[in-house]
């Protein structure tokens, strides 16, 4: 069973960070409830998971090495000539008793460039490197994450999990009119691969998609702490 | 990783756009906002805004001694990821009785173009993660987010549960000096003895610690 080791709570304020003020404080403000229980995944509302262990259970799965399989769709639609095939490593290390998970990330496409050579979204990967880590997110039953490029951009979000696959949503500045970015990584029992799948809409079409495949490497488990394993 | 896309093209366009900001404001003529007097216009200001963070960022990275009024506690590893200015931090807290409740955390910035500001996430050593968007102004950066609530925690009898959680963090890290974080934690807390009614309460305190640079 999930328990924080922190002990703020009861902690004296003498053994806190020096200097301590302790004081009565003003009423906390209201928080947002942002209590999504639902998430829309292609169109249909779907239960998120409200049970904390298997929130838990589901970060497990990430911890391993892999390699990376599937595509870039430069357009989002599908067309051969769009498609760039991606490969790649990354490294998964469990952290803390959940585990929280930290990735580094190695992911390479050829390059492509407009008519006029000009850098096209997606056309230059910046998953070489690129840091991502999940931690649990226990006021709200999620899992925040942050991915961090190689030129220094980052996404960062509260997702929530759906059945096994994480899913994140946000508005995005990518593409001018109503851009929205959707993320989700797939991470089944069988620990087999996870699947990671960004895509950047516009107006609610598809307008540029990574479809990542993280296999397994063979002898690489979930496993985070000795005789303890996750599934 | 939509912003990664154009981040490149946005940090590589600062400099000329930046040259030619004065010309482009004039042309944009009502779309530029009045600030204390000067025409700013709003594209340019935000390349300024986003290069300010960019070299604010980069400040992060290299290896620090963590300290508490002089007293060291333990050590800090920041590296840039990339050729960007993205920062991975891990914090080792070796001090004893700081490793309970500290023990290692990773902590990562990054640049948020949507926002934009200065994307910050901390995962506790309990697998915890806290974090969001935060603002720089001048050599800080300051967030406003609540923070993880933990489990009822005993202590003797008494039983202190905290109902709500919310902090407020500052991070100076100005040119070539160390970094200062000031982190003061608001929580709603519910304390309980046996035999007597649960009474409810405001705690507030401040973490206050220096990261002082090694190398």
């Amino acid at each position: 069973m999930y328990r924080p080791t922190r002990r703020w709570a009861i902690v004296p304020a003498v053994l806190l960070a020096n200097p301590v003020v302790l004081a009565a404080a003003e009423d906390p403000p209201a928080q947002a409830d942002e209590q999504l229980d639902e998430v829309v995944v292609s169109g249909t509302r779907l239960k998120s998971e409200r049970n904390p262990q298997k929130v838990i259970d589901w970060m497990a799965r990430l911890v391993g090495s892999f390699t990376f399989e599937g595509h870039v769709d430069l357009r989002g639609r599908g067309n051969a000539a769009d498609l760039r095939p991606v490969q790649g490593t990354a490294i998964c290390t469990g952290f803390g008793p959940a585990p929280a998970v930290q990735c580094e990330l190695r992911v390479r496409w050829p390059e492509a460039r407009g008519s006029n050579g000009e850098p096209i979204p997606g056309g230059l990967s910046y998953f070489d490197p690129a840091v991502i880590v999940y931690g649990f997110e226990p006021n709200r039953i999620g899992i925040r994450y942050m991915l961090v490029g190689s030129k220094g951009v980052s996404t960062s979000d509260l997702a929530r999990l759906v059945g096994d696959t994480l899913v994140s949503r946000k508005p995005c500045t990518d593409f001018p009119g109503d851009c929205q970015r959707l993320m989700r990584v797939t991470a089944a029992p069988d620990l087999r691969q996870v699947e990671m799948h960004i895509e950047l809409q516009v107006d609610g079409v598809k307008a540029l998609e990574y479809a990542f495949v993280m296999v397994r490497v063979p002898g690489s488990p979930s496993v985070v702490h000795p005789g303890r394993s996750d599934e | 990783m939509k912003a990664a896309l154009i981040a490149p093209v946005v940090l590589l366009a600062c400099a000329a756009l930046l040259a030619s900001g004065e010309v482009a404001a004039q042309a944009r003529g009502g779309a530029a906002k009045k600030k204390e007097g000067v025409a700013v216009d709003p594209v340019v200001g935000r390349i300024d805004a986003l290069a300010d963070m960019d070299t604010w960022l980069r400040r992060l990275a290299g290896r620090f001694r963590i300290t508490v009024i002089g007293q060291p506690i333990g050590e800090a590893d920041c590296v840039g990821i990339g050729t960007g200015s993205g920062v991975h931090c891990i914090y080792r807290f070796a001090r004893p009785g700081w490793e309970d409740r500290w023990g290692v955390q990773v902590r990562m910035f990054g640049l948020d173009l949507d926002a934009p500001g200065i994307n910050y996430l901390r995962l506790n050593g309990d697998s915890t993660a806290e974090g969001g968007v935060t603002k720089l102004r001048g050599d800080t950066i300051s967030f406003i987010g609540d923070c993880p609530v933990v489990q009822p925690e005993r202590s003797g009898p008494v039983i202190v549960t905290v109902l709500n959680c919310w902090q407020e963090l500052q991070m100076h890290a100005p040119r070539g000096r160390n970094i200062r974080i000031r982190n003061r934690i608001h929580q709603y807390q519910m304390i309980s003895v046996p035999g007597g009614r649960p009474s409810r309460a405001n705690v507030s305190f401040t973490q206050e610690w220096q990261l002082e640079r090694v190398r």
